[in-house]
């Protein structure tokens, strides 16, 4: 498998991945808000991001599997990046809301905030690494 | 030495099995080819590895 067959078969998972991950997350949202389903129906319903978001980091395991490895390791340090923005928010933001009245940050933020982050990371290492001659 | 033999980036990633990214990024000295990818390397040029790949940095422009 080429480098670019990899990228396809990857964003061919992550990008509807991700749409469904948010428009899930929304729906359920205003479920819960309206009271629309018995709350079992809706605990149950809620795992299903969470099945995609299983989906979407499997997808990015088999492609720095496939990939060549230069480009891994930009994928590596990318990933390495969200996860340290990730952690970083969530650790501080729990010592701040544990210490002083500051609003509670939805758990559920970390996820689309990992993405986000690994995302910039990538293109930026990928600019500063890849492509630059 | 891949100037010398007229290919480009592209047509030596293409031989190599890797992306062109990742020559590019071998040539200016910003990424440390695996030992594989270095021998394949010298396989293709028939060269000695340690002709290619000396441990020295790339000189700064």
């Amino acid at each position: 498998m080429t480098n670019e067959q990899a990228t396809r078969r990857y964003f061919s998972v992550l990008i509807p991945g991700g749409v469904l991950f948010l428009g899930l997350s929304y729906g359920l949202k205003l479920a819960g808000n309206a009271a629309l389903l018995p709350e079992a129906v809706l605990g149950g319903a809620a795992l299903v991001p969470a099945a995609l978001l299983v989906g979407m980091f499997w997808a990015h395991w088999r492609y720095i599997n496939e990939i060549d490895e230069f480009l891994r390791s930009i994928q590596i340090k990318a990933a390495f990046v969200g996860l340290t923005v990730v952690m970083t928010i969530a650790t501080a933001w729990g010592y701040v809301e544990l210490y002083v009245e500051a609003p509670a940050l939805s758990i559920y933020w970390l996820n689309p905030i990992y993405w986000l982050t690994y995302a910039v990371a990538a293109v930026t290492i990928t600019r500063r690494y890849g492509d630059a001659s | 030495m891949r100037g010398e033999r007229g290919w480009s980036q592209a047509a030596l990633a293409d031989k190599l099995g890797v992306s062109r990214q990742s020559i590019n990024a071998i040539e200016t000295g910003r990424y440390d080819p695996s030992l594989p990818l270095a021998f394949r390397i010298a396989w293709l040029f028939e060269t000695p590895i340690e002709a290619i790949f000396d441990g020295r940095e790339p000189a700064e422009d």
